[in-house]
């Protein structure tokens, strides 16, 4: 549902859990999956966000509310004082601490920021684990990211010989 | 809209947070005690601290389509690596939406060895690739090497099988020579028959680019005629079989809408019919001027002009060139390279027709002793014009066969008026540009700065200020 609180618009999400979250509609906008929703008015009553729970989906709130462009009386003030190369600094180092969480949290906020269609969440997301990917031998990756090879021996010298040029 | 009362409001710690229970997925009737005193949650709160007992492989149990958004910021190598980390991760290469590919980037003693490891790729990519809702391959380049007619046909076959699911959205091919091979017109009669055996995989492709070819003066249009979808076609260091003869474009029925063409080896490219261009590129051309003819080309909107004057080149008139048809031309960009000005002031009405929607000119690489007056003609012929970008440097190095570089003269009429001009920009006058645009030909250190150089700017300057009735900046 959609309230007034000190003339912006805001907007309630409701999580599967069945926590609230009143956040500005601009907040809330981050998300492309939301704004659609909003623009294509369906979102009088509180808007559900399935398979997303309270604490992933407040870490999200917490993500667009932090990278919401900054618009506005207040907005205008804030790039008055500071410059966007700092302001892009200070964004960049506030999500190198927002994404210090653990790997079970960092996956439930790839799936939160893919349903929700927020492309810098799920770059930041996916960030992590391409690093994990990148430069490391597989025996590497696999314990980064605590994955079982679960092919017979023969198997993955299958695969390895399908592949060959990758390896080399 | 009233809020309906039954909703459950999350409660809040100490912190600020709502207390979310111990697990992940914390079941709202473990906080029915707290939820009468709660209030709504406000969001600006500092960060959870992070859990740190993830062993699962949580990893694996994200959707394919999210694991593929990962691969695909890999390195292409380094995705296909990771189909070996688990059974899970098998198929997944086989679902990435981009592979591009080239022959350079394989490891061969010859070239042959480089195609060889090029093609085993392109098969273990592309054979068996699923049709998929998503999870498509949706852009495919590839950059191989000619001549290899076993290779061809491998790559022809696999590419025909990917792109008759129909899923393809953008299909680029580049070719180029091994280093040591000779330009070849058996080469480009290889090409052209490797394009009739494919037809479907030519008619999805969407982009083209061919490197020293030598072809029949019919090849282009049939080419360009046989790739439905071709958007960009980009011929380097390209000759025609008789370099005295004219390359004749002429597909009227083509969506095609980019054409580039480096080095050209052919008296004239005449583009007779090509409906929806709309950007041109022509860099260093050895033939007489004009090097390109315009002839039905309503939607163009970006021509690119770059070379060095030869001695055999003389000076051309732009409407000589350029087509009536073209009205919507809106960006001209010239490059001189140092060397002389290749074309010819001439009266402005001449131009009206091309020029009645251009709004951007970019004229550079000036040679420093050539005064800028001239290029007020174009400011004449082009009333929608709103940025003209000057620059100017003094190579003291002028290669063998080059034109005699003769100031061009030119008068501007007398009670010239521009009103829409905002942005003037000359650069490449003072000494200190030398740090900030170096030129790659010559020692900067060693400039041959013209002394008239000053005073030209001046005038232009103030010829400006003064006949402009426009708010302009200019920038020098």
């Amino acid at each position: 549902m959609a309230t007034r609180e000190a003339g912006k618009k805001m907007i309630m999400l409701k999580s599967p859990d069945g926590m609230e979250f009143e956040v500005e509609e601009a907040v809330a906008m981050e998300s492309q999956t939301i704004r659609k929703m909003i623009e294509d008015d369906c979102a009088d009553t509180a808007i559900l966000i399935p398979n997303i729970n309270s604490k992933i989906l407040s870490r999200v709130i917490e993500y667009c509310n932090k990278h919401v462009p900054t618009t506005g009386a207040t907005g205008a003030a804030a790039s008055d004082t500071v410059a966007p190369a700092a302001l892009a600094e200070d964004l960049k180092i506030w999500d190198a601490e927002f994404i210090k969480v653990n790997r079970a949290t960092r996956f439930n906020l790839i799936q939160a920021a893919s349903y929700l269609n927020i492309k810098g969440l799920l770059d930041l997301t996916s960030q992590t684990t391409i690093d994990t990917i990148s430069d490391n031998s597989l025996e590497e990756i696999r314990s980064f990211l605590s994955t079982k090879n679960d092919y017979l021996p023969e198997e993955e010298q299958t695969i390895r010989r399908e592949n060959q040029w990758a390896f080399q | 809209m009233v809020a309906p009362r039954r909703r459950r409001r999350s409660p809040s710690g100490p912190d600020g947070r709502p207390h979310t229970g111990g697990g992940e997925r914390s079941a709202g009737g473990a906080m029915a005690s707290e939820q009468k005193a709660a209030n709504r949650v406000s969001i600006n709160r500092p960060a959870l601290p992070p859990k740190l007992n993830a062993g699962a492989d949580r990893i694996s149990g994200l959707p394919d389509h999210l694991l593929l958004k990962i691969l695909e910021r890999l390195d292409l190598r380094e995705a296909v690596r990771a189909g070996v980390l688990s059974t899970r991760w098998r198929h997944l290469p086989k679902h990435l939406s981009r592979v591009d590919l080239d022959v350079a980037h394989f490891q061969g003693a010859t070239p042959l060895e480089a195609t060889d490891a090029f093609t085993g790729a392109v098969r273990s990519l592309l054979a068996g690739v699923p049709l998929a809702e998503s999870g498509a391959l949706k852009s495919l380049v590839l950059g191989f090497y000619m001549p290899s007619s076993p290779h061809l046909n491998t790559i022809g076959r696999l590419v025909q099988d990917v792109v008759s699911l129909g899923q393809t959205e953008c299909l680029e091919f580049r070719t180029s020579l091994p280093p040591p091979e000779p330009l070849l017109d058996e080469i480009a009669r290889q090409f052209m028959s490797f394009c009739r055996a494919y037809q479907v995989a030519f008619s999805w492709l969407t982009s083209l680019a061919l490197e020293r070819l030598v072809f029949d003066h019919s090849d282009i249009t049939e080419l360009i005629s046989a790739c439905g979808r071709l958007r960009h076609l980009s011929l380097c260091a390209f000759r025609l079989v008789d370099p005295h003869s004219v390359l004749k474009i002429d597909v009227p029925h083509s969506g095609i809408q980019e054409l580039e063409f480096s080095f050209v080896g052919c008296m004239l490219i005449e583009l007779i019919s090509v409906p929806k261009l709309r950007k041109v590129w022509c860099h260093y051309w050895f033939s007489q001027n004009p090097p390109l003819s315009f002839g039905y080309v309503p939607e163009l909107r970006f021509v690119r002009l770059s070379s060095r004057a030869r001695a055999w080149q003389e000076p051309f008139a732009l409407s000589e060139c350029l087509s009536r048809s073209a009205s919507n031309l809106s960006i001209l960009a010239l490059n001189f390279s140092c060397q002389m000005i290749w074309i010819l002031p001439e009266h402005p009405k001449k131009l009206t027709a091309m020029f009645r929607n251009l709004t951007s000119v970019f004229l550079w690489d000036i040679f420093n002793e050539c005064d800028l007056n001239w290029t007020l003609f174009i400011l004449e012929a082009a009333p929608c014009l709103q940025c003209i970008d000057l620059s100017r440097h003094s190579c003291i190095e002028t290669p063998d066969n080059s034109a005699e570089k003769t100031n061009v003269m030119w008068e501007p009429s007398k009670d010239f008026k521009h009103l829409n001009l905002k942005l003037l920009g000359i650069q490449g006058c003072e000494d200190e540009d030398k740090d900030e645009f170096p030129c790659r030909d010559c020692n900067a250190t060693n400039l041959d700065r013209s002394k008239a150089d000053k005073a030209s700017r001046r005038r232009i300057k103030e010829r400006l200020a003064h006949e402009s009735s426009s708010f302009v900046e200019i920038i020098i």
